[in-house]
């Protein structure tokens, strides 16, 4: 498997979880790796999210020295989260403001530290 | 010193049922070296649930494992082990021993007479204890946990149910529901209190089982039997020293309350102050009135206002966990009308962690067993990789192993016996000089 398949993998099984309503890779210039099966209903609001990724990487980058840890969104109904991996990817997930977000975070965590050990080692 | 005692733990967090049993199983032999547990302690996240995954993943713990191993455990809201922190997948603790003696009891049945339950192991394990040859003895006590409805039309974590009729509806179904269905509080303060009356020598650690904090199920297992209303204990008697430690890492504030009426067997506040608890609550938390419109701000801010009650001067808390028309239902139950509110940082509840560990910090340690509550593993988040540290730092190459419950147990004659929340418990076995 290359890079782009085990960071899928690892995705696909972050979606897994009840509630993880969508995630992606995201990288610096958009684009980035998003699994199938994303659960959120608001095809607009997913569009935005999609599109405004590549916004929040100056931001990442302006504190990456400071240790970033997370970006919380609190919306309404949602609640994203940016898990910053490098200066040049963060993994960024969606879940129900509803959710208990400490639970899904740790799973967060392990994910995003599959994908940088993906990003690091496997050619 | 501690040569005849080999223990691990083994990890998967595979999704599909059989293959995580079969790959948990198989991790954890693999780290035993060959030695054959006589007992495994398996926890699990809700994530198996569905058509009939337990048992899926018991078969293939079973299928791995030689016969004749016990396996009891069940499911937990997430783990903490050498491999790392979770909130999915299963973990097996696998003892293998000839310096320690191991039992099992259980009883069904819990939610509808406790007291009755708690009897029945206290008094197997207290056939067990007496026959073995070793001077120390501990009970790790496994209650399921407290249930809640599951109601058509109202989201997953909804938290403020205002509807009055809705509200007295829920609070009459609690009390039924417990007698008939066996679903509702657990009443586990019962269960602690009388191993403790029981085995009064015994040191005690607990927590009772839950799902990913819905609350909506728990399950226990049983070698290859799934049960949902189920105590287990397991006795542990060897020459071992056992340090057992409880912490809070909460700090008491100046707000001060007292509850005036209690019902549901002391977990539904109906008045603070004289006054309906569930607004009366909110203007003592500084809390905007709007908060009860929306679930999601008492669900995110609750966990960092428990009650706390001082009586005998032993520190007790409850968690607020719904609000239901005018009262508050919290859990475990009142045990004072005179309260307090107190907070916790997240610096404060690691820091409890290093307070737990400080005197077995430099003891020969064999293995540790951790009961550790929801609302901690909630509040920290991915920060549960520094608890992680600590206990790597700790335990060293030794196992460990922290389970994240929904309500905690405690007892040593010192301690003595209690029921709480927002704690972390320890249960740290090691040689001491003579051996």
């Amino acid at each position: 498997m290359n890079k782009k398949e085990d960071v899928n993998q690892i995705l696909t099984n972050l979606m897994k979880m009840d509630d993880v309503l969508a995630c992606m890779l995201a990288k610096q210039g958009l684009g980035g790796v998003i699994p199938e099966g994303i659960k959120v209903k608001d095809v607009n609001f997913w569009n935005l999210v999609k599109n405004t990724t590549n916004e929040i990487f100056p931001i990442i980058n302006k504190f990456f020295i400071y240790k970033i840890d997370r970006l919380n969104f609190e919306l309404g109904q949602y609640t994203i989260i940016f898990a910053p991996i490098s200066q040049n990817f963060s993994l960024l997930v969606i879940i129900s403001s509803l959710s208990n977000i400490g639970l899904i975070d740790v799973e967060i965590e392990n994910s995003r530290r599959k994908i940088d050990y993906v990003l690091k080692n496997v050619d | 010193m501690g040569e005849g005692t080999v223990s691990a733990v083994g990890f998967s967090d595979d999704w599909d049922s059989d293959s995580a049993g079969v790959n948990v199983a198989k991790d954890l032999l693999l780290k035993l070296n060959g030695k054959i547990p006589q007992l495994v302690l398996l926890f699990s996240t809700i994530h198996y649930k569905n058509n009939g995954g337990f048992e899926k993943l018991l078969k293939g713990v079973t299928g791995i494992l030689p016969a004749g191993v016990s396996v009891v455990g069940g499911t937990v809201a997430g783990f903490i082990i050498p491999q790392g922190c979770f909130t999915h997948g299963v973990a097996a603790f696998g003892f293998y021993s000839d310096e320690i003696k191991f039992s099992i009891a259980f009883a069904e049945n819990i939610k509808r007479d406790p007291k009755k339950a708690a009897l029945r192991c206290a008094n197997e394990l207290k056939k067990c204890f007496s026959t073995s040859p070793f001077k120390n003895n501990f009970v790790l006590t496994l209650p399921s946990g407290t249930t809640s409805p599951k109601i058509p039309g109202i989201p997953d974590n909804t938290r403020v149910i205002k509807s009055k009729l809705l509200s007295n509806l829920m609070i009459i179904g609690l009390q039924i529901s417990l007698i008939l269905l066996q679903k509702g509080p657990g009443r586990e303060e019962i269960i602690i209190e009388t191993l403790a009356e029981e085995l009064p020598e015994a040191k005690m650690i607990g927590g009772s089982f839950i799902d990913d904090n819905k609350g909506y199920f728990n399950f226990q297992f049983i070698n290859n039997k799934v049960y949902t209303n189920v105590l287990i204990t397991v006795g542990i008697s060897t020459d071992c020293e056992v340090s057992v430690n409880s912490s809070f890492g909460l700090v008491e504030t100046s707000k001060k309350l007292k509850i005036n009426k209690t019902s549901v067997f002391g977990l539904f506040i109906e008045k603070i102050n004289g006054v309906p608890a569930s607004n009366e609550m909110l203007s003592i938390l500084d809390w905007p009135a709007y908060f009860l419109e929306d679930s999601a701000k008492i669900l995110r801010k609750t966990f960092y206002a428990p009650i706390g009650y001082l009586v005998d001067g032993k520190r007790y808390i409850s968690m607020m966990a719904f609000i239901f028309g005018t009262g508050v239902v919290v859990s475990p139950k009142v045990r004072s009308q005179d309260a307090c509110m107190m907070t916790a940082s997240g610096h404060q509840i690691i820091d409890a962690v290093d307070q737990n560990l400080m005197d077995t910090k430099d003891k020969n340690v064999v293995f540790g067993l951790i009961t550790s509550c929801i609302v901690r593993l909630e509040t920290l988040g991915s920060s549960g990789y520094v608890v992680h540290s600590k206990l790597m730092d700790h335990f060293k190459e030794k196992p460990f192993m922290q389970i994240d419950v929904v309500g905690e147990d405690v007892y040593t004659k010192e301690i003595g016996a209690k029921r709480i929340a927002n704690s972390f418990n320890t249960a740290i076995f090691y040689w001491g000089d003579k051996k």
